[in-house]
């Protein structure tokens, strides 16, 4: 019991490493990251993650396909998993990482990362579907919304349009679809930011050339403090020049 | 994200979770059932029970310098210990490889700490430093150097008691040699080289947890610069917000906001000792620190330690300070970025200014010299402005340990006045 344990211990940290380094592919990362759950906090009994997430998703039914085994064999399922994906891992892990140097074991600071905020992930999305779709870059749910008769302008918490969300994240098809729907170009979030001025600020080019090439688009346009899209965008965004701030207004 | 084949940055998703995997294992939230070599340690053991009979004081029986053994501890075949000679570049510069290559990772293997070379010379050589605890071990037939420990005096109170102590950090073992069982040798090696001086007590930290912590604390993380850190994948863009509100969230002003705030100067050396002294003192755990020391540890010095006071218009004196240190990572495996600038807080005393503006000011000039990141303990009195400052909380805790002295209490975080590189 006590060796099924230790062994899947330094299994588990292995593979952490090896994950990091790519040596294992997205398939063999999910099925260790199913057993690894089952081993460790037993069956799931989270809810299923909503469709958008497909991360999420898939990480939920690798937990739930595990859902059989007992927390001992899942570990012992674990170590197997990794003999065959790396059968040299076992002497690999004696030989490098004990785990006393990581994190600073043996005394010195530690290298922390910025946790996830559970809280913004969690609970209800309260944002219309258009606005969700746009987000998660399914265009056949945008499709979908808009057949169904959403207002391609509809607004989100902060004045944002499904439009703004698609140049934000890049999402260059669910961009096209909202502007045959005669979505508004030039529409401004709650501090006068348009959709082109978030393509410049999330250096989404792709986005950001399709917007300026948008018929209606207005290419000066400035926000709540006074600032183009030109003035915000990264260097040699040629398709822009022209209306930096003191510029030529377009 | 482009070559992922997922073509969403699944991979990296799954990477960022097997990370927190491994926390879950390895980060050590519960004690083991023993350990190996600090079973063994003049160190507060888990299994005690705290009771109203134990006061602070030694755990060993008291020694002498003359009951130190004279001879090093015995290393394993073909290596040999080594005073590394700080003053040396060459010298220096092993060592500033070593630890670029083996120091401390975070559990997902994509950060490790990349001290500068200036930044070591400052660590490394405070007034009064042995270079006998710049300890390092060689193998001997290549003399390439594998391992290193280093110590540095400090007296540091702890509750009612000032003890002459030193502090210990850069404890690094080669990567390959790690099954050697060397750290065991290096921590022995540098307490008897250390006890020769009379000292009988250390302070260290670390993020996994030992017997038995004086003070356990929790890093939290303010975005300078969010797009690095959401690029790099030390934060990431939270699901619910856009690129273009993350980056209005965290914007800071070019220009610190506290009238009479400038960098500090030698002649401050005199206030910020006195300063700082009356500060400390309302801190369970605190380096008392002598005006030689200050002007080491406070002396301006870009990309190695920042330090700044706000004078008042009307008296010329000091009345606050402010202070962070570079720390850079190295990141591993990205192709945009090569290394995260990260800022430390360090001695911070709000005198005049609220303690959050003073800190905001750190934050925009932390921003304003090309840091990343600013890092900073929920100790002294962080803990009420962190949320305010929108710092985010980190995955990683730092865990505070003396060596051969015993608490009756442990120190609450806010009770903390100490900083450790």
């Amino acid at each position: 019991m006590a060796d099924v344990e230790q062994e899947f211990e330094a299994a588990a940290q292995y593979v952490g490493a090896a994950a990091a380094g790519g040596t294992l592919s997205d398939a063999q990362l999910l099925r260790f990251y199913g057993l690894y759950k089952q081993a460790t906090a037993g069956p799931c009994d989270a809810p299923k993650p909503s469709f958008f997430d497909r991360r999420g998703r898939a990480k939920w039914q690798a937990w739930k396909d595990a859902a059989a085994l007992s927390m001992e064999e899942a570990q012992r399922q674990y170590v197997q998993l990794l003999s065959e994906a790396l059968p040299g891992w076992a002497g690999a892990s004696a030989a490098g990482s004990s785990g006393a140097a990581k994190r600073g074991g043996g005394g010195g600071p530690v290298q922390s990362r910025m946790a996830d905020a559970a809280e913004d992930s969690e609970g209800p999305d309260a944002a219309p579907p258009l606005l969700q779709a746009a987000r998660a870059g399914d265009a056949g749910a945008a499709a979908a919304a808009l057949q169904a008769g959403a207002d391609p302008d509809q607004r989100g918490n902060d004045g944002e349009t499904a439009l703004h969300w698609a140049a934000d994240r890049g999402h260059i098809a669910v961009l096209q679809l909202l502007l045959q729907h005669g979505a508004d170009v030039n529409a401004a979030d709650s501090d006068g930011l348009t959709p082109l001025h978030y393509a410049a600020l999330a250096e989404q080019r792709g986005a950001a050339e399709q917007l300026a090439a948008a018929p209606g688009m207005r290419l000066g346009q400035r926000n709540g403090d006074g600032e183009t899209p030109a003035d915000l965008a990264p260097e040699g965004w040629a398709f822009l020049q022209g209306c930096r701030s003191g510029g030529e207004e377009a | 994200m482009a070559g992922d084949p997922a073509g969403d940055g699944l991979a990296e998703r799954l990477r960022a979770a097997l990370g927190a995997i491994t926390m879950d294992g390895s980060d050590g939230r519960r004690p083991k059932a023993n350990y190996a070599f600090w079973g063994t340690q003049p160190v507060a053991q888990f299994n005690e029970q705290p009771g109203s009979t134990v006061t602070d004081g030694p755990i060993d029986k008291p020694k002498t310098v003359a009951d130190v053994c004279k001879e090093p501890y015995g290393l394993p075949q073909n290596f040999e210990w080594v005073t590394c000679n700080i003053d040396s570049d060459a010298e220096l510069k092993e060592i500033y490889e070593l630890l670029s290559a083996h120091y401390v990772e975070d559990d997902d293997n994509m950060f490790r700490f990349a001290y500068s070379k200036e930044f070591l010379r400052w660590a490394l050589q405070p007034p009064g430093y042995q270079q006998a605890w710049h300890c390092g071990v060689r193998v001997a037939a290549s003399g390439k150097l594998v391992a290193f420990i280093s110590g540095i005096p400090a007296t540091v109170r702890v509750n009612a008691c000032a003890l002459k102590t030193v502090e210990i950090n850069f404890l690094c073992v080669h990567k390959k040699l790690r099954h050697k069982r060397l750290a065991p040798v290096l921590i022995k090696e540098i307490t008897r080289r250390v006890n020769l001086h009379d000292i009988w007590q250390a302070v260290y930290t670390a993020g996994v947890l030992l017997p038995k912590p004086v003070a356990e604390c929790q890093y939290w993380h303010r975005s300078l610069n969010p797009k690095k850190l959401i690029a790099v994948g030390f934060s990431r863009l939270a699901p619910r917000m856009t690129m273009a509100r993350t980056l209005k969230l965290y914007k800071l002003p070019e220009a610190p906001q506290t009238p009479g705030l400038r960098q500090m100067e030698d002649r401050d050396v005199p206030q910020v000792t006195a300063l700082l002294a009356s500060y400390l003192r309302h801190y369970l755990i605190a380096p008392e620190l002598s005006e030689e020391e200050v002007r080491h540890w406070l002396a301006f010095q870009a990309d190695v330690i920042y330090s700044y006071v706000v004078e008042s218009p009307e008296t010329g004196r000091v009345t606050d300070l402010l202070s962070f240190y570079t720390l850079p990572s190295s990141v591993i495996g990205n192709d945009q970025y090569d290394l995260l600038k990260a800022a430390y807080m360090f001695y911070t005393v709000p005198g005049a200014t609220p303690l959050p503006q003073l800190m905001n000011d750190a934050l925009i000039l932390a921003h304003s010299t090309g840091h990343d990141v600013f890092n900073a303990l929920d100790i002294f009195e962080n803990e009420k402005i962190l949320k305010e400052l929108k710092f985010g909380i980190g995955d990683g805790k730092l865990r505070y340990y003396l060596f051969n002295w015993r608490v009756a209490r442990d120190i609450p975080a806010s009770k903390v006045g100490l900083v450790m590189l």
